[in-house]
């Protein structure tokens, strides 16, 4: 049987979606039943599954910002790509 | 009709400058500016990147898109420039020692036993691409070097080593920093998510 500590720290560690099925699975049983660290240990899960969600996405949200080099940062970068050829 | 050599058909195109920063570098200064927040040094990554991306065409082998290589190389380059920055910053001590103090800490590695609720659906909200303006937005909100920890962690997935040793930063500290990050991010999601 796993204890808080271990869970919390394989937390810390890693993404709980990047561990073995057993590893997963003690990890989850472990957060189900347990009254001191459960709800905790929870939500670093729910920010886990945020950030790989994000992740996923970044693509999609790359693609819509408007942000971009300007003209002058363009020109400079082709110089220096040129310079160094 | 000359005898080409077996590979000469499958060696990708010569790389021209010109295209390459026209194609992909804004592409690849978004993602350096979601990382680095800071223009000059994103802008900075993008032409590293292609220096090195130059200077490494033959390792190339066409096996996936050319923008994707390339990213692969900028990821490099932006964990440097947090490298580099890290270096400049004055070292926080950190705050929150009584929380690493804490027999409830030592005993199972957390701060308390009864964190507040989301107030809204967490899982509900990330299927819905309105919310993912807001958690960058929020994101951006985390100062240094709790956002740092958080990108390098999270969002580019570094082992906790790596990113101590990007930081300069003991396991503790890491542990601290990404602490914050969830809560803070929590918390300014909560406060521009409901709004909605």
């Amino acid at each position: 049987m796993l204890t808080c500590k271990q869970v919390s720290n394989a937390l810390a560690r890693k993404d709980y979606a990047a561990m073995s099925p057993l590893e997963r699975l003690g990890l989850r049983i472990h957060i189900a039943l347990c009254a001191v660290c459960g709800r905790y240990n929870r939500q670093v899960m729910i920010m886990q599954d945020a950030a790989r969600a994000f992740r996923r996405r970044e693509n999609a949200q790359i693609e819509s910002s408007g942000a971009c080099l300007s003209c002058c940062d363009k020109d400079a970068i082709k110089n220096a790509i040129r310079q160094r050829r | 009709m000359p005898d080409l050599p077996p590979d000469a058909s499958a060696a990708p195109p010569v790389a021209d400058p010109d295209t390459w920063v026209d194609a992909y570098g804004d592409y690849l200064y978004r993602y350096a500016l979601m990382r680095l927040r800071d223009p000059d040094a994103a802008r900075d990554a993008v032409q590293e990147t292609f220096l090195a991306a130059i200077k490494r065409y033959d390792q190339f082998d066409g096996r996936v898109d050319i923008k994707f290589w390339l990213r692969g190389i900028l990821r490099f380059k932006v964990v440097d420039h947090i490298r580099a920055s890290v270096r400049d910053q004055v070292v926080t001590p950190i705050e929150d020692t009584e929380i690493l103090d804490s027999l409830l800490f030592r005993a199972s590695g957390i701060p308390t036993m009864r964190p507040s609720p989301w107030e809204f659906n967490p899982q509900e909200a990330f299927d819905r691409a309105e919310f993912w303006p807001i958690f960058e937005e929020c994101l951006d909100r985390l100062k240094e070097p709790i956002r740092q920890a958080f990108v390098l962690k999270m969002v580019e997935d570094l082992e906790s080593d790596e990113v101590c040793k990007v930081l300069g930063i003991t396991p503790n500290h890491l542990w601290v920093l990404n602490h914050r990050a969830r809560t803070q991010l929590k918390k300014c999601l909560e406060s521009k998510w409901q709004r909605k």
